[in-house]
């Protein structure tokens, strides 16, 4: 049990993880949704408070 | 009531330091021209206020002469932007004050926010702001924004906006460039020169300059800008950087965090076999995400340390003179040292690096600057070199790094002049700058920019990082018919390391393992370090034995082979993507990339034959 648990919770999080990257690249915004606070750009940003 | 207002001001005005202060942001801020090269826009949240707020790249004036003040104009003209604050730089307040003058003559609601008075008043300049409000017929608040002293003024400014009636020299002012601008026949020049007279009259009038002013600016800049000595000073200046960063603080932290690592790793597996995990598991958390995040991390006080110098540089004002002392360099590779700003920004990440080369005037410089920039090594690609030069040439470490970036700059130089014979022909660009004063260093803003950088790493190396290192140890661990097999060799990345390796052997690191490695750092360079570490095992020796492992696969040249490929080979995908989009064009993208690499292949074939020679 414990080991499908650790798993598929590990390899869940890593498609989510993936899936988000892919997404923001196919809208366009830029990939780098962690790296925020120490960029300037706005331009295709893919982080809601700097939409709003 | 106000709902939209936009700041604008000259470039290094203090615009971002009063934004960041009015809407709570943390935007990057420097003490040189050009920070910002894209419109930022946030929400005042203050005392009840709801006012959207637009940050504007600094300009000079809204006529339109370069690509900002183009847009800038636009902006300020067409958005419903219904108040425009001007900031102006009060330690060069005749300059500033021709844009609040253009600016005014828009017709657009204002307030002219005086920025710096802390610094003018130790100068000695008196500006008599009553005064001048009364002649032009706006509100001013003067303010120090690095000190956040007359931000409240500010933002009771912005709800209880005051009329003042215009004196009737300004008003007589206003009608002569009304009617020169519909004569249709006065050249931009003559108005540029009726309101700098004016402007002249209105600092006669209102403001007493001090006798200190930028005393203390011209004296250090007789040294660290100096003909001869300016380059060596710089680059002393950022070996003892390397030096303090990497081997003092490298040397008692990598220790440590390989200890804690190491700690962790033994933790997590007798956690795991007490509550019955199997074997897989265990390695798939323990040398698959510990391996892979920690591996990362382990250089994170380095990396921090680094960030720490390099902010205190960015605030102090000396990146602005760097770009300065090295002109005379690019000039003879067909670029100026307003190149050196992109390249500088781009050493903490290329992305950001290849956007700010918009602030480039001329088209050809922008290409080749966006080019030319990823070949100063990211901050990303800095646990790589850490790591291989801990491991091969411990005590010279910070040698190694620093002639990383030496490789780089070097590449830069031969690369430009390839370009500007072949490529890039024609005329060379005129270069201006604005040398800001010397300031001491906000530890506030310092602080803020090495936490944010931080939490960047850290956070990275928690999302792709981690997802990079279980996709990894997935394709190492099962064969390509999905058996789990022990002999990485033999799953679906020894398949593919052992199809790429050959490429690399006359570079020296044919092995399967480094082949991966190397295109791995296509998504993210720190996942050349993460992959290297999920692929030796290295938590297998009971503790976190990452120098070691690394050891046993590499010579000291085909180490130093793998790094000068790493530093030079085309960027991140992230990177590529900027490049795109800011070159507008998929042939001119693919030509950087095949170059980069073509060129880091011939760079690292070199130092593999030549290093063999003397280590």
């Amino acid at each position: 049990m414990i080991n499908y648990l650790v798993g598929i919770g590990i390899g869940l999080l890593a498609v989510w993880v993936f899936y988000g990257q892919i997404k923001r690249m196919k809208e366009g915004k830029c990939t780098r949704s962690n790296h925020c606070d120490s960029c300037n750009l706005k331009e295709n940003c893919g982080r809601k408070d700097k939409e709003e | 009531m106000v709902k939209n207002a936009v700041l604008t001001g000259n470039p290094n005005c203090g615009k971002t330091t009063i934004f960041n202060a009015l809407t709570g942001s943390n935007q990057y801020v420097g003490n040189w021209p050009g920070v910002t090269v894209e419109k930022k826009t946030g929400k005042i949240k203050k005392k009840q206020i709801d006012i959207d707020i637009t940050d504007l790249p600094g300009i000079y004036s809204i006529s339109p002469y370069s690509m900002e003040e183009v847009i800038a104009e636009a902006y300020i003209r067409e958005s419903e932007t219904d108040l425009v604050i001007n900031v102006v730089d009060t330690t060069a307040i005749e300059r500033s004050l021709f844009l609040t003058l253009q600016l005014i003559e828009t017709g657009k609601p204002l307030i002219a926010v005086f920025n710096m008075m802390d610094v003018i008043e130790k100068e000695g300049t008196i500006i008599d702001v009553e005064g001048l409000q009364n002649e032009l017929g706006i509100q001013i608040i003067p303010l120090s924004a690095r000190k956040n002293k007359g931000m409240d003024e500010l933002l009771d400014a912005l709800v209880n906006e005051k009329g003042f009636e215009r004196s009737q020299s300004f008003q007589d002012y206003l009608q002569t460039i009304n009617d020169k601008k519909s004569s249709q026949l006065v050249e931009d020049d003559e108005m540029a020169q009726f309101r700098y007279g004016y402007i002249k009259q209105l600092v006669s009038r209102y403001v007493i300059l001090g006798e200190m002013r930028s005393d203390a600016s011209k004296r250090i800049d007789k040294v660290l800008t100096h003909q001869h000595f300016g380059i060596p000073l710089f680059l002393f200046v950022m070996w003892i950087i390397y030096y303090v960063a990497i081997n003092l603080v490298g040397g008692v932290s990598e220790e440590l965090f390989e200890t804690v690592l190491g700690a962790i790793s033994s933790l997590t597996t007798s956690g795991l076999q007490q509550v019955g995990a199997n074997e897989t598991i265990i390695s798939l958390v323990v040398d698959g995400v510990i391996s892979g995040v920690g591996a990362v991390l382990l250089f994170l006080p380095q990396i921090m340390v680094l960030f720490f110098f390099i902010s205190i540089l960015e605030d102090s004002g000396y990146m602005a003179r760097v770009s300065f002392i090295l002109d005379k360099v690019f000039r003879k590779i067909g670029l100026t040292g307003k190149s050196f700003i992109p390249m500088f920004v781009g050493s903490g990440c290329s992305v950001p690096g290849i956007m700010a080369a918009r602030t480039l005037d001329s088209e050809k410089e922008r290409k080749m600057t966006i080019v030319l920039t990823p070949f100063i090594s990211c901050g990303a690609k800095m646990p790589i070199y850490i790591m291989f030069a801990a491991a091969f040439f411990p005590g010279n470490t910070h040698w190694i790094i620093f002639s990383m970036y030496g490789i780089g700059f070097f590449a830069i130089v031969v690369s430009g002049l390839l370009m500007k014979h072949f490529v890039f022909k024609g005329h060379r660009e005129v270069f201006l700058l604005e040398l800001p004063d010397y300031r001491t260093p906000v530890i506030k803003n310092v602080l803020r920019q090495v936490f944010n950088r931080s939490k960047a790493f850290i956070t990275k190396a928690g999302t792709i990082i981690f997802a990079g290192s279980v996709l990894i140890w997935f394709l190492q661990s099962f064969t390509p018919t999905f058996q789990l097999t022990e002999n990485p060799g033999e799953s679906m990345l020894g398949y593919l390391g052992a199809f790429i390796s050959p490429i690399f052997r006359p570079l020296g690191f044919s092995d399967w393992k480094t082949s991966v490695a190397f295109l791995t750092g296509f998504v993210a360079k720190e996942m050349v370090v993460a992959t290297l570490a999920v692929l030796n095992d290295i938590s297998e020796s009971g503790g976190f034995a990452l120098l070691t492992s690394i050891r046993e696969g590499f010579t000291a040249s085909s180490a130093l082979s793998f790094m000068t490929f790493i530093a030079l080979a085309s960027p991140c995908i992230g990177a590529l993507g900027a490049a795109k989009r800011e070159l507008n064009s998929w042939k001119w993208t693919g030509i950087a990339i095949l170059y980069q690499t073509g060129f880091a292949y011939i760079a690292a074939f070199l130092v593999y034959n030549m290093s063999k020679l003397f280590i």
